[in-house]
């Protein structure tokens, strides 16, 4: 066991940055990040100090709040709030025969325009051998108005906003959005998969500003186990935990407080002097704020009705580098953790930052203690080319990187599927992120992206996306129904049908 | 941030681009000596302010501008160029890298230089490079060329960082104005000695002969889709025939496309840019069409090398890579960490 004074460098703020980002371009739909980015301030990026006013291109007049406000006057905030209109969904068909190339596309779906002007007739043809049988053209880079063709009053706005802050790059926010889906659904199969059991059990490791509890009861996950916008689960069976370092959790808990969109009830619990917990009863969750709920009623009532008694949630203060099974103890005896429920547990950019082997030691604790364990991890894997050299550099001189970590021990996805195996997971599978982009994006979910805004720079996105890896693995206690099938199997199946979408030869498994 | 982003004096480099005062036969006729007089000394201070990183005055891009849309406006959509010549990639505002470029290929004028276009957005010096660019364009016309990329457009720049930029350098959107006005003018295509096809992105299918280009009307804000568009934004591809592109824009075209376009046209190669490629360049459709990319290390993150294409009086190609520059005082200055997912 490792002791530890400082945090890990905060590189929470740079993942809820980027998702806001991209939230505010259209994305997806989570109206908990404005809130949940307050002050929030990155390596690249930052918000002021109030993280709702950079929205691009609307203006903002609302007063800078430098604190988070006690609860009785955190109404007052709700003035901050807009929810962003949802992007218009692209209505024509996909090409259905070309997974390769559809599965990358920024635009496509406006009809084809045959009749350019500088088409002579015959050059026309010339375009029929297409690859493709029923040809669509690339909607063209007006695809996003608001974004190519921004009015004079919004160039005004664009230049506030170069002046408030950095935006964040569209390669950084498609990935961003790729990495939010896959992680829903890393959540949401898991949800389905045990939908008839009694209970269930979400750890978020490293939860940093994390939205998915908030987003879960309100039904914005992103879900591939939906049929029919229904979903696959019975809900109020599952236990929310977020784990973090105690000062993480602090803010979090603060910025929860100072969110008008979540009543709750809290109990705080003391582990020894510093670490922090909460425990969580949730009361409300609203997707519109109470200021906003007028408009919302005219325009017709977009607000989810949760319909389920809201799932309680666990705020854990916890130093990851130290013992994990002293964690797993102190949430049995103090947040109502059960060994023998099945358990997801979620690691989103959070084991690159851990000693390797300080994260070793946390899944050999997992996989040696839970009845029923499952991981998700979305993590770097930086190899040994000139990218990953280049990565290496720039983060170990941005003093987030060191040659402990992780992020410079496990750097290949086979090094990555090998780890968890060697922990003691039964079953393990992973791919490139670029690949899980590929493979398991949803046609909303990737049309959505499309509709968000262009991307011009392909290659350095596919590269960017190719040194990041998506990981599944479970692990089952009593070997007596090892044998079975079982969804800890089916987890991390990748035979035809299975619940992630995973093709076999895109992925690696153990064994 | 933006501080910490500013040019450092960087007097190495700049001595490595001699003021030189050497007569300039091919320089526009200029009726008063007086009037020509001022016109070299102007851009003979200009430039030897911007080859030690110090970014024109808006009123000395303004009067750039208007000289560099006098030389422009008089080019062809297909400017023929004389070998020997250079040609360059993407520089994307690394604005250092140009100038290692520049020790690497030789000093303007006794190099003589086509680049193909995006010069601006990503990098963090885009106002450097492409005023530096435009100057070198101007004070030598014959023997630089500057193409035009799909990044020479008011839309674009809008959303990758050559207007923030601007807006962050100057106080105010006034010489991005200026330059993207000017982008209009720059030249879609070059045609090396008859045989060497250089453009930024690639072929239409809009577009059979160089003629079809050459009758285009380009003196306006790059399309988002017909044959202008398309030679900014297509990239090759493995499959024959024409593709959909994942950019949104233009289109792939496959080795029986580049074939038949080079044969109709009596060319031996397409050089384009526009993609990053590791090494720098990149043969592809069996040597009809090749690829540079010159900025190394690109977005400080990609962690590739730059080439550029020397082609001599025979038209043999020589590819010369090279490296990120190294930052003279670097150690010193904290720039911002390219963007992860962290």
């Amino acid at each position: 066991m490792s002791s530890h004074q400082s945090p890990i460098k905060a590189t929470a703020h740079d993942a809820i940055l980027s998702k806001l980002s991209a939230y505010q371009l259209g994305y997806y739909d989570d109206p908990f990040l404005p809130y949940m980015a307050t002050n929030a301030s990155g390596l690249t990026s930052s918000t002021s100090s109030n993280g709702r006013p950079i929205r691009v291109f609307e203006r903002r007049d609302s007063p800078q709040v430098n604190s988070v406000p006690s609860r009785s006057s955190s109404g007052n905030r709700t003035n901050n709030i807009h929810i962003p209109p949802s992007p218009p969904i692209a209505t024509s068909p996909r090409l259905s025969n070309q997974f390769e190339v559809e599965s990358f596309r920024p635009y496509i779906n406006s009809e084809r325009r045959m009749s350019s002007p500088h088409i002579p007739p015959r050059q026309q043809d010339i375009i029929h051998p297409h690859p493709f049988s029923n040809p669509v053209m690339p909607k063209r880079l007006c695809s996003t108005k608001r974004q190519l063709h921004p009015a004079p009053h919004i160039q005004s706005q664009m230049a506030q906003k170069s002046q408030a802050g950095e935006m964040h790059q569209p390669v950084i926010r498609r990935g961003t959005h790729a990495r939010v889906c896959v992680m829903d659904y890393a959540i949401t199969t898991f949800l389905s998969l045990c939908k008839d059991a009694n209970e269930v059990q979400v750890v978020i490791l490293g939860s940093g500003r994390d939205t998915s509890y908030l987003r879960s009861q309100c039904n914005l996950l992103h879900d591939k186990t939906q049929q029919e916008g229904k979903c696959n689960r019975i809900k109020g069976n599952v236990r929310w935990y977020e784990v973090d370092h105690p000062s993480m959790i602090q803010e979090k808990h603060d910025l929860l407080l100072s969110c008008d969109l979540f009543d709750f009830n809290y109990q705080k619990v003391m582990n020894g002097i510093k670490d922090e917990s909460y425990i969580i009863s949730p009361k409300n969750i609203r997707t519109t704020s109470k200021k906003d709920e007028e408009n919302v009623a005219m325009q017709g009532d977009d607000s989810h009705d949760t319909g389920f008694a809201l799932e309680p949630y666990h705020l854990i203060g916890y130093d990851l580098r130290n013992a994990f099974d002293l964690l797993l103890k102190n949430m049995r005896e103090n947040h109502s953790f059960s060994l023998e429920t099945p358990t997801l547990f979620v690691m989103e950019c959070v084991q690159m930052y851990l000693p390797d082997a300080d994260s070793r030691r946390m899944l050999e604790t997992i996989t040696a203690q839970c009845h029923h364990g499952f991981m998700a991890i979305f993590d770097p894997i930086i190899q040994h080319d000139q990218f990953g050299q280049v990565m290496a550099q720039n983060l170990t001189k941005a003093k987030i990187a060191d040659k402990s970590m992780s992020l410079l021990n496990t750097r290949t996805l086979k090094e990555q599927v090998d780890k968890l195996k060697s922990c003691g997971f039964d079953h393990v599978t992973g791919c490139d992120f670029y690949s899980a982009y590929e493979m398991l994006l949803t046609m909303e979910d990737r049309r959505r992206a499309n509709q968000a805004e262009m991307l011009d720079e392909v290659e350095e996105w596919m590269l960017i996306m190719r040194h990041y890896c998506f990981l599944v693995a479970s692990c089952k206690k009593n070997s007596d129904e090892k044998n079975s099938d079982s969804i800890e199997e089916a987890y991390c199946s990748v035979i035809q049908n299975n619940p992630f979408g995973f093709v076999a030869s895109k992925c690696l498994q153990s064994e | 941030m933006a501080e910490s982003e500013e040019p450092q004096g960087e007097s190495t480099s700049g001595s490595r681009l001699p003021p030189t005062q050497s007569s300039v036969p091919n320089a526009p006729s200029v009726s008063s000596l007086s009037t020509e007089d001022k016109h070299y000394s102007d851009l003979e201070g200009w430039l030897s302010k911007l080859s030690v990183g110090t970014p024109l005055a808006e009123s000395e891009v303004k009067l750039l501008c208007e000289k560099a849309r006098e030389v422009l406006m008089n080019e062809s959509n297909v400017q023929p160029v004389a070998a020997p010549v250079t040609v360059c990639g993407d520089i994307h505002g690394q604005w250092h890298d140009l100038m290692e470029l520049y020790r690497i290929g030789g000093s303007a004028p006794d190099t003589n230089y086509l680049f193909m276009g995006d010069y601006v957005d990503r990098g963090y010096y885009s106002v450097e490079t492409v005023t530096m660019l435009v100057c070198f364009k101007v004070r030598y016309p014959e023997r630089v060329h500057i193409l035009r990329g799909n990044h020479e457009s008011r839309q674009i720049t809008q959303v990758y960082g050559f207007y923030d930029e601007c807006v962050r350098k100057y106080g105010s959107a006034n010489v991005w104005k200026l330059f993207t006005d000017l982008f209009d003018y720059f030249p879609l295509t070059a045609l090396v000695e008859n045989h060497v096809f250089c453009l930024h992105g690639g072929l239409s299918p809009s577009i059979d002969t160089l003629d079809h280009v050459r009758q285009l009307d380009r003196v306006q804000e790059v399309p988002h889709e017909g044959p202008m568009c398309d030679l900014l934004w297509s990239d090759p591809d493995d499959r024959n025939g024409w593709g959909i592109s994942p950019r949104g824009a233009g289109f792939t075209f496959g080795q029986d496309i580049s074939e038949q376009f080079n044969h109709t046209n009596g060319l031996n190669l397409v050089s384009r840019a526009h993609q990053l490629v590791m090494d720098g360049y990149n043969w592809s459709h069996e040597m009809n069409v090749v690829t540079i990319f010159s900025a190394p290390n690109y977005c400080y993150r990609c962690g590739n090398q730059a080439a550029i294409m020397e082609v001599d009086e025979t038209l043999n190609k020589t590819f010369l890579q090279f490296d990120p520059a190294p930052r003279r005082g670097e150690p010193h200055v904290s720039r911002r960490t390219p963007e992860y997912f962290l």
